[in-house]
């Protein structure tokens, strides 16, 4: 036998060596917790836009027990006895949550667009915006009834309580962490906190199966959550634009730009100031870097220690103003959730 | 919310179609360059950096090449804390049911990381050259040159016949 098919028969085992790793349930560095705490914290978001209560009632749309998980790896997948597909129609069904928020609830619905339209959301206005999924309960519910034993996520407020962002004051912030580009990479940033353990557990449970059933168990396929979900981007992209050309906010990028220039710097926006730095990231990595990631790191702070006082008074501009024409986002809701608006048409 | 952080959250469900099979060719890469502990661990998070930054990856022109070198900076970090590098080592976790080749496995552990990640995902894989040069983010000529200077090396170890 050649080399190349010693090499090629050998795919198998090493593909198995991995496999085994990663369910040798061994302790994961700190580092690798941020996985967990992403993808659990993106599959809340997948489903979260939607998933903030509706009045409208489910019915139709029942996940169906992840019949496959039969068929899955034994070692990987269920401890729980599936249920009859009925059991799971008729109980287990994510309902809208009962201290949520309505599409015209200025309140709760104000604090998301703040975090969602202009990443402005304070802590308060987070934990909101996660409360507003689907429940543990229900989805671990849902899922003990489809065959799989569910890998809880952090709470709403564990989830920000692990945010740095909202312990220290932004001047801090900005000093310790510039704006959070290239801190994740360097180890400066603290990593999302969660157990080992439960890491583990997620880990050694995930696959294909799982993950659609834990979607579906949140709510990600229910028609009126996907109505509502396609309406807020819609509207929200609407939002933005009549924002961002709105006169007050044309004066005040003018203001932060002119604040910034003083401060020794020139960025067309704050966004774009950020991806200065997402930029020199990437170069920083490869093989025509002429500068370290530890030196990006440190002008990200330098520009974001001058930058905090101006985007300070940018981002008040901002609220002040989405707050004076919410009612607009409010018709752009509705409109978009009466015709039907999909993103997708949005191009 | 971060700055990543997006309205369009519909899209996330399009950038897991993309993160999960790029996942598994990014695990295959970083396990052929450090071995199943680190490799893994570092296709972790590198995986985890790609939710945590997914509107930027998803504007990156290479973004398989750029998710290697996350992958890579994070075991960097790490072996700077635990002051030694990672071994490309497979024996401690091989499946005992399984034909497993020791002796390939053995001298794939003395090839060069670079020439090992070429041949792993290559020869072994079947990934195109092209593919492999963008997740190691050389050139083909690069790939082709680690290849070559693999397979030969990895024949001297096995002792068998190089050919001219």
């Amino acid at each position: 036998m050649n080399i190349e098919q010693r090499l090629a028969n050998s795919a198998e085992a090493l593909d198995s060596a991995v496999d085994s790793y990663r369910r040798s349930g061994r302790t994961p560095s700190v580092d690798r917790t941020r996985w967990l705490a992403s993808a659990a914290a993106a599959a809340i978001v997948i489903v979260g836009v939607g998933g903030i209560a509706l009045s409208a009632t489910r019915g139709s749309s029942v996940p169906e027990p992840a019949t496959s998980s039969a068929t899955a790896d034994a070692s990987v997948t269920t401890t729980v006895e599936p249920a009859a597909a009925g059991d799971v129609a008729t109980a287990l069904l994510p309902e809208p949550l009962e201290a949520g928020k309505s599409p015209t609830d200025g309140a709760g619905l104000l604090g998301d667009v703040n975090g969602l339209v202009m990443g402005l959301g304070t802590r308060n206005e987070m934990i909101g915006f996660f409360g507003g999924n689907v429940s543990e309960d229900e989805i671990d519910a849902c899922m003990s009834a489809a065959g799989f034993d569910y890998a809880r996520n952090l709470t709403p407020e564990e989830q920000v309580a692990d945010d740095v962002r909202f312990s220290v004051s932004p001047a801090e912030y900005a000093a310790t962490y510039g704006f959070g580009v290239t801190g994740w990479d360097l180890g400066v940033i603290p990593p999302l906190q969660v157990s080992p353990a439960e890491y583990a557990d997620l880990h050694d449970k995930q696959t294909p199966e799982y993950d659609d059933t834990v979607r579906q168990c949140s709510g990600a396929f229910d028609e009126d959550r996907r109505a509502w979900s396609d309406a807020m981007t819609v509207s929200v992209e609407l939002f933005r634009a009549a924002i961002a050309s709105d006169e007050r906010m044309v004066a005040g990028l003018a203001a932060w730009r002119s604040c910034v220039v003083d401060a020794g710097y020139d960025f067309e926006s704050p966004m774009a100031m950020r991806q200065t730095f997402y930029d020199r990231m990437a170069v920083s990595n490869s093989a025509q870097a002429d500068e370290t990631l530890q030196q990006v790191f440190d002008d990200e702070v330098r520009v974001a220690v001058a930058n905090e006082p101006c985007e300070i008074v940018y981002n008040t501009v901002q609220r002040e103003i989405i707050a004076s024409r919410f009612s607009e986002f409010q018709a752009m809701f509705d409109a978009a959730l009466t015709s039907g608006a999909s993103p997708d048409a949005q191009g | 919310m971060d700055e990543n952080s997006t309205p369009d959250d519909d899209r996330r469900p399009a950038f897991a179609l993309f993160i999960e099979p790029a996942a598994i060719t990014l695990r295959r890469a970083l396990v052929a360059r450090n071995g199943v502990e680190d490799g893994s661990d570092a296709e972790a998070e590198a995986v985890a950096w790609a939710w945590e930054h997914r509107a930027e990856v998803e504007s990156m022109a290479n973004p398989l090449g750029y998710l290697f070198r996350v992958g890579q900076s994070s075991l960097r970090r790490e072996r700077r804390i635990r002051g030694r590098a990672g071994e490309f080592r497979v024996d401690d976790y091989v499946v005992d049911t399984l034909d497993f080749d020791a002796d390939l496995f053995a001298a794939l552990r003395r090839l060069t990381p670079n020439h090992r990640t070429a041949v792993v995902m290559v020869h072994m894989y079947g990934f195109p050259y092209s593919e492999v040069a963008d997740v190691m983010d050389v050139s083909e000529a690069a790939i082709t040159n680690y290849i070559h200077r693999g397979l030969r090396r990895l024949r001297q170890l096995l002792q068998i016949e190089v050919p001219e």
